[in-house]
């Protein structure tokens, strides 16, 4: 992951914050951004506790339930606002690129 | 096949080439120790992951079940860092940055434990150069002389192995080429494993020379190390502060060890007390026998009673001349050369024998 993971979003950090849209634990993650993705975005174990460890400390995700060892993360509002900014850097990013291309 | 490689906590990416790179040869890693690596030949494509962990048990379970539950075999942990494997495609990747400040405050933690557990063996060695009584007889034996250059690069090498990576890791420097490693590896076990054999052998030997403050540094230092080694032994894959505890417990004996030879009645002195007690009839120490010429009779106190201590019997005897005749035995190890230098005008040894022949 970049230094600068939460001033832009990577990839795969894009998908976990849609993931949690929805409470979900570490392997619904994963499956559900296999499927979302047609196994084409892979996290490996490592990746994924560091990102939801950074996020929840971020407060941009919190832990809904703590169940044997087993937690569940829901988006917060913060992180939805943040989501929504960064889906906006996209579009414009998007949007610049096909006026230019026009 | 086994490997004997030691990585400390940071070297984990080194770690993790290490094995990829024999998983190319073919061997896969079965068994992650401390300083052992077990690997089995093997055709499946294997996958690890190594991370070091460096946060709370809680934390550390929840993390375990995390990567077990997406299909990672852990293989081993030792000292934080844990290695897993997987038999698919998938990569584990691991976010480093994150997890520095955690494992700097493990490395902070540990190498507090490591000084305390260094000053009490520092304080042993003081403690026999500078303060024992039978330092300057000591000294003069070459025996001595090869125990204490063991029992300091013992010390250098305790430093160099368990400080200096450390200390290199907190400036920023980590080392990630693992052919380094298992040559520091192999130097360190080989070398503290022969540096202590000496010791042990070196202790054989001096222990022939009866020296009782020797002897009781030397049985309370391999008492510790090897009741230690052995229930590190049986502990070893569990119960990580029960080890912490042990190592702490044994720099403590040591420096208590330390504070009760200054006291008033030094341990050393108890000991000899107690030998002086048995039946001099079984013991095997050769003994010389010093002859007054002179005929006048020398106070033996003016040398050093501490260096004689109870350890020597005088005997008188009249020639025919009608001169007393003063023998002093005492033990004939080097202190004889040492003691009688100064009274050679006077005395000389006449004869060497054993104490059962006295008898």
């Amino acid at each position: 992951m970049p230094k600068n993971q939460l001033e832009t979003l990577t990839e795969q950090m894009f998908y976990v914050l849609i993931a949690l849209q929805n409470d979900r634990n570490g392997v619904e993650i994963v499956e559900y951004i296999k499927v979302l993705t047609n196994h084409r975005i892979l996290i490996g174990p490592g990746t994924l506790y560091a990102m939801l460890s950074k996020f929840e400390d971020e407060k941009l995700i919190r832990c809904t339930k703590n169940e044997g060892r087993k937690r569940w993360y829901l988006i917060t509002s913060k992180g939805q606002e943040y989501l929504t900014q960064e889906i906006a850097r996209l579009k414009t990013m998007i949007h610049d690129y096909e006026c230019e291309v026009e | 096949m086994k490997k004997l490689i030691m990585f400390n906590i940071f070297e984990h990416e080194a770690l993790k080439k290490y094995l990829d790179d024999q998983a190319k040869e073919g061997w896969i890693c079965t068994y992650f120790g401390k300083t052992l690596l077990k690997f089995e030949k093997s055709d499946q494509l294997v996958h690890y992951g190594v991370d070091a962990f460096g946060k709370s048990k809680e934390e550390k379970d929840y993390y375990d079940d995390l990567v077990e539950s997406l299909g990672w075999q852990k293989i081993g942990e030792k000292n934080g860092m844990r290695v897993f494997k997987n038999n698919s495609n998938e990569e584990f990747f691991t976010d480093d940055e994150q997890d520095q400040k955690h494992l700097k405050k493990m490395i902070l933690r540990k190498m507090l434990k490591n000084m305390i557990f260094n000053l009490g063996l520092l304080l042993i060695l003081i403690y026999m150069i500078l303060f024992s009584r039978t330092f300057t007889r000591d000294f003069i034996s070459n025996n001595m002389i090869t125990f204490y250059i063991d029992y300091f690069l013992l010390f250098i090498a305790h430093i160099i192995t368990r400080y200096i990576p450390d200390i290199r890791y907190l400036m920023g420097k980590v080392e990630t080429n693992y052919h380094k490693i298992e040559i520091r590896s192999w130097i360190c076990i080989f070398g503290i494993f022969a540096l202590l054999l000496n010791m042990l052998l070196i202790n054989y030997f001096a222990v022939s020379y009866v020296q009782n403050d020797f002897l009781l540094f030397t049985s309370i230092y391999w008492i510790c190390i090897l009741t230690l080694g052995i229930i590190c032994y049986f502990i070893r894959n569990s119960f990580n502060k029960i080890i912490d505890f042990i190592f702490i417990s044994f720099g403590v004996i040591c420096m208590s060890c330390f504070i009760v030879i200054l006291s008033d009645k030094p341990l050393y002195r108890l000991l000899d007390e107690i030998q002086n007690n048995k039946d001099f009839i079984s013991t095997d120490i050769p003994l010389s026998i010093y002859e007054n010429k002179s005929n006048s009779k020398v106070k033996m106190n003016s040398i050093d009673e501490s260096l004689i201590m109870k350890k020597q019997e005088v005997l008188e005897e009249w020639n025919d001349e009608g001169f007393l005749y003063h023998y002093y035995v005492v033990k004939n190890d080097y202190l004889n050369d040492y003691i009688f230098d100064k009274v050679k005008k006077s005395w000389n040894m006449i004869e060497m024998k054993k104490r059962m022949m006295l008898n």
